[in-house]
C-alpha cells in the first residue's frame, strides 16, 4: 500500500473534483440565456497512477490509481460553424438593412391611395380638357391653375421625402465629406468595434500564455466578430503554434483589406456622388472599397453595400420623378404657356406665381395640344412612355425593389436561423442536461465525502482503538 | 440535433411573431377590403392598376364632354325647329300676299310682318346655352348676330367647336352659324368681312335665310307679285337646307347617346377589372383569418405550455 493517508489523497481530489464541475455547471446554468455563450465542460482525467517504474520501485501490485483532476476547462465550440454564421449574418444584413430604406421610400409615394401623384397627373389633364371645352371660363382657368399647384406641390413634397430617407443613409455636405446617416454610423461602430477585438485579443494571449483556456474572453471575442461581420464579408483566421492556439489573429480582413493592426481605423470618402470605404493604418495602408460602385454584388453583400445600394436606389427614384416635372414643364411651354417653373432637384418645382395670382392669363385656345400631351410620349428616344405609364413605371420599380429586399431577406434570415440553431445546438446549455450532470457531481461528491468518512472511521480505529493497551 | 433551452425559446418566439404578421395583414386587408395597400404588395399588377384607373378617369370626362355636346346638340335642334317654324309662317305669309286679291296695302302690312320675322331670326342666331353661344364658332362668349338696319353683321368666328368623347376621337358638336365660301351655313353665306346681308334689295338670292327674309319683304313692300313667287321657291330651299343640318344634328345626337351607353358598359367592365386587381376576397380573407387565428393561439398555447416544464419539477 502507497502509504496510511494515501486514500484520504484521493478521496479529497474526487470531492474538489465534484466542487469544480459543479461549479461549472453552475456557470453554465447562470449562463443559459447568455447571447454568445458557449458551454464550458471540465475535462476531467485520471491523476499520475503510482508507481512510476524505476530501479528501486517497490514490488507491490500496481498501478495503483491516485484519484482524479480537472486537466483543462474547455469550451464546446464547432469553429467551422462559426465562419458559416459570420457569412450568413453578412447575407442577411445585405438585404435586412435594405428594408427598412426602401420601405420608407415607398411610404413616401402614398400609392396606391386615392389622392396620389398619379391621380393629380390626370386629374391635371382633366382640368385642360376641361378648359378646352370652354376656353373663356375664368372659373376653368383657375381650377387648371389649382390642379397644376397641386400636382407640382404633391411632387416637391415626395421629392423633399426621398430626399430625407437618401440622408437618412448618408449625409453628404459641399466638401464633399460624408458627415452623417447610417453608413457613418455603421463605420464608427465598425471601428468600435476594432478597438475591443484588439483588446481582447491581447488579454487572450496573455491568458493562453500562461496555459489557461480563456473561454469567456474567446466568447466575448467571437461575438464581436460575428457583429463585425454584419458589415462585410469578413475572413478570420486564428493562430496555432504546435497545434495549440495562442489567440492571436493571423487573419482579419473586411471586404479583402486587411484590419489586423492596431490602431487600424475605417472611413468613408467622397468621390463626388460616389462613397468609398478606406483603411488607414494596417499593412496595406490606404486601400479602398468603392461602395457605390460595388453596391450591386450580392456575393459580397455586407450592410455597407446593402445600405449604399438602397440610397443608389432613392437616387434613382427621385431622377425619375425629376424627369416627369421637367419634360411636363417643357413640353408644356413648347406649346406657348409658361405654366410650370423650377426644378425639383434645385429647389422646387412650381406655377408660375404670375399664373397662380391671375389664372385669366392662362391662354384657353391651347387647352386642347395641352391636354392631347397626356398621350405624347416623354421621349422617343429612351423613354417612349407617356407621362401617366412612366410614373406607373416608377411606383412599379419602387415597389417591387421593396418587395425583393423583403422577400430575400426573409430568405436570408430563415438560412441564417438554420446555421445558428445548429451552432446552438453544438454550443447552448440545455437546462436539462446541465440539471442532470448536477445531480451526477452532487451524487460523486457525496460519495467521495462518504469515502473519507470511511476511512476516517478506520483510521481512528487504528490510531485510538490501538493505543491505551 | 441537440436542443437548448435558447433553441426553443428562439423558435417559439419566431412562430409567434410569424403568424402575428400574418394576423395582422389579414386584419389590414380586411379592414380596407383591398389586398394592395402599397406597391410592395403586388408589384407586377401596379402597371394595369394605374392604367385602368386612369382610364376610369378619362371616361368619366368623356361622359362629362358628351353631356356638353348633347347639350348643344339638343339647344341647336331646339333653335333650328323654331327656324323651321319661322320660315313655314314667312312661306305661309308669302303664298298668302302672293293671291291677286292682295293690295299693296295688304301686302305692306304682311312685309312688317316678316321684318319682325327677320328679328326673331337674329334672336335664334343668338341662342345660348348657358353662356355659351351655340352659333358663335370658337368665339362664343358674346352674341354673333346683330342687326343695325338692314344689315346683319356677324361677330363670331368660323372655327368648329369638337368634344373630345374617346381616346384620342372628337367630333363636332355645332353647326356653323354662317360660312363664307361653299355650302353656306344655317343662317347663310357671309362675305369675308362676316357681313351677312348688306342691307342691297337687289342682293342675288340663295345666300341664306337673312337674304330670303328681306327679299320677300322687299317684294312685298314693292309689290312685286311675281317676285313673291320666286320668294316662295327661296323659302322652300332654305327649309330643304334648314332640314339637312337638322338630320345631322340628329344623327350625331344618336351617335353621342349610343357613345354614352357604350362608355357605361365599359366602365362597368373595368370597375370590375379594378375590383379584381385591387379588392379583397372577403370570403376567402375570413376563412384564412380564421386558420391564422387558430394557428396564431395555438403557437402561443404550445409555447406556454412548453417553457414552464423542466427537470426541477421534477427533482424534489
Amino acid at each position: 500500500m502507497p502509504g496510511t493517508w494515501f486514500g484520504l489523497e484521493t478521496a479529497r481530489r474526487g470531492m474538489k473534483l465534484n466542487q469544480y464541475a459543479l461549479e461549472i455547471t453552475g456557470h453554465n446554468l447562470a449562463n443559459a440565456s447568455t447571447t454568445g455563450y458557449s458551454r464550458q465542460e471540465a475535462v476531467i482525467n485520471p491523476t499520475d497512477p503510482f508507481t512510476n517504474p524505476s530501479i528501486d520501485s517497490s514490488v507491490t501490485p500496481g498501478q495503483f490509481g491516485t484519484g482524479v483532476e480537472v486537466s483543462s476547462i474547455r469550451r464546446v465550440k464547432d469553429e467551422y460553424l462559426d465562419n458559416n454564421v459570420r457569412r450568413s449574418t453578412t447575407d442577411s444584413a445585405y438585404w435586412d438593412d435594405q428594408i427598412s430604406v426602401l420601405q420608407r421610400a415607398e411610404a413616401s409615394f402614398a400609392e396606391p391611395a386615392s389622392d396620389g401623384i398619379g391621380e393629380r397627373i390626370t386629374s391635371f389633364f382633366k382640368a385642360w380638357m376641361d378648359l378646352n371645352n370652354t376656353p373663356q371660363d375664368p372659373g376653368v382657368k383657375a381650377a387648371v391653375a389649382q390642379a397644376g399647384d397641386s400636382l407640382a406641390t404633391l411632387m416637391t413634397y415626395t421629392y423633399n421625402q426621398l430626399g430625407d430617407v437618401q440622408n437618412s443613409v448618408a449625409v453628404i455636405d459641399s466638401t464633399p465629406a460624408v458627415t452623417g446617416g447610417m453608413l457613418k454610423d455603421q463605420v464608427d461602430e465598425a471601428n468600435n468595434l476594432l478597438v475591443q477585438i484588439r483588446d481582447l485579443t491581447d488579454s487572450i494571449k496573455k491568458v493562453y500564455a500562461v496555459g489557461q483556456q480563456p473561454n469567456d474572453l474567446l466568447d466575448k471575442r467571437d461575438q464581436l466578430l460575428e457583429e463585425l461581420s454584419k458589415f462585410g464579408p469578413l475572413d478570420v483566421a486564428f493562430e496555432t503554434v504546435n497545434g495549440k492556439p495562442t489567440g492571436e489573429l493571423t487573419k482579419l480582413t473586411l471586404f479583402g483589406k486587411d484590419l489586423s493592426q492596431t490602431g487600424t481605423k475605417l472611413d468613408l470618402v467622397t468621390y463626388g456622388t460616389k462613397i468609398s470605404l478606406k483603411v488607414n493604418g494596417g499593412t496595406d495602408n490606404g486601400p479602398e472599397v468603392n461602395l457605390t460602385d460595388n453596391c450591386l454584388d450580392t456575393n459580397q453583400g455586407g450592410s455597407l453595400l446593402g445600405l449604399e445600394r438602397a440610397r443608389q436606389d432613392v437616387i434613382d427614384y427621385k431622377e425619375k420623378l425629376n424627369d416627369i416635372a421637367i419634360k411636363m414643364k417643357s413640353m408644356i411651354a413648347d406649346i406657348g404657356i409658361n405654366f410650370f417653373k423650377g426644378d425639383l432637384s434645385k429647389g422646387g418645382f412650381k406655377v408660375n406665381p404670375g399664373i397662380i395670382q391671375n389664372p385669366a392669363s392662362i391662354n384657353g385656345t391651347l387647352a386642347g395640344s395641352v391636354a392631347d400631351l397626356r398621350d405624347s410620349q416623354i421621349d422617343p428616344a429612351d423613354k417612349p412612355y407617356t407621362f401617366e405609364q412612366y410614373y406607373s413605371l416608377l411606383v412599379t420599380q419602387v415597389g417591387g425593389n421593396a418587395k425583393g429586399a423583403s422577400d430575400m431577406a426573409d430568405n436570408q434570415t430563415a438560412i441564417k436561423t438554420q446555421i445558428t440553431a445548429l451552432r446552438d445546438s453544438v454550443s447552448g446549455v440545455s437546462t436539462d442536461e446541465e440539471l442532470t450532470k448536477m445531480i451526477q457531481f452532487q451524487y460523486g461528491f457525496q460519495a467521495s465525502a462518504r469515502v473519507i468518512n470511511v476511512l476516517d472511521e478506520m483510521l481512528d480505529l487504528l490510531i485510538n482503538g490501538l493505543v491505551g493497551r | 440535433m441537440r436542443i437548448t433551452n435558447k433553441y426553443m425559446t428562439d423558435s417559439i418566439i419566431n412562430s409567434i411573431q410569424l403568424n402575428q404578421g400574418n394576423l395582422a395583414r389579414s386584419q389590414e386587408q380586411l379592414a380596407t377590403s383591398k389586398r394592395l395597400l402599397r406597391p410592395s404588395d403586388d408589384p407586377n399588377v401596379m402597371g394595369q392598376f394605374f392604367s385602368i384607373k386612369s382610364s376610369l378617369t378619362y371616361m368619366e370626362q368623356y361622359n362629362r364632354n358628351i353631356d356638353d355636346g348633347l347639350s348643344y346638340l339638343n339647344m341647336n335642334d331646339t333653335a333650328m325647329g323654331t327656324l323651321g317654324d319661322i320660315l313655314s309662317k314667312a312661306n305661309e305669309y308669302a303664298v298668302q300676299a302672293a293671291n291677286d286679291t292682295y293690295n299693296s296695302n295688304d301686302r305692306a302690312a304682311i312685309a312688317q310682318q316678316i321684318d319682325k320675322l327677320i328679328d326673331q331670326v337674329v334672336d335664334l342666331g343668338n341662342s345660348s346655352v348657358g353662356d355659351k353661344y351655340i352659333y358663335a364658332g370658337t368665339k362664343n362668349s358674346a352674341p354673333p348676330f346683330k342687326r343695325v338696319g338692314d344689315q346683319i353683321i356677324y361677330s363670331g368666328d368660323t372655327n368648329e367647336i369638337r368634344r373630345e368623347v374617346l381616346a384620342g376621337t372628337d367630333y363636332r358638336i355645332d353647326s356653323p352659324g354662317i360660312t363664307t365660301s361653299g355650302i353656306p351655313g344655317v343662317f347663310g353665306l357671309a362675305t369675308d368681312t362676316y357681313t351677312v346681308s348688306d342691307g342691297d334689295p337687289l342682293a342675288t338670292t340663295g345666300n341664306g335665310i337673312f337674304r330670303a327674309l328681306f327679299d320677300l319683304r322687299n317684294r312685298l313692300n314693292n309689290n312685286d307679285a311675281a317676285g313673291i313667287q320666286n320668294s316662295i321657291d327661296d323659302l322652300k330651299q332654305e327649309t330643304d337646307r334648314l332640314l339637312q343640318y337638322r338630320v345631322q344634328v340628329g344623327a350625331r345626337t344618336s351617335h353621342f347617346e349610343a357613345l354614352q351607353n357604350q362608355l357605361a358598359d365599359q366602365e362597368i367592365k373595368l370597375t370590375e377589372n379594378l375590383n379584381n386587381i385591387e379588392g379583397a376576397d372577403i370570403e376567402r380573407l375570413s376563412i384564412e383569418y380564421n386558420q391564422q387565428l387558430l394557428s396564431y393561439q395555438a403557437s402561443l398555447a404550445a409555447g406556454a405550455k412548453i417553457l414552464q416544464v423542466s427537470l426541477l419539477d421534477f427533482l424534489s
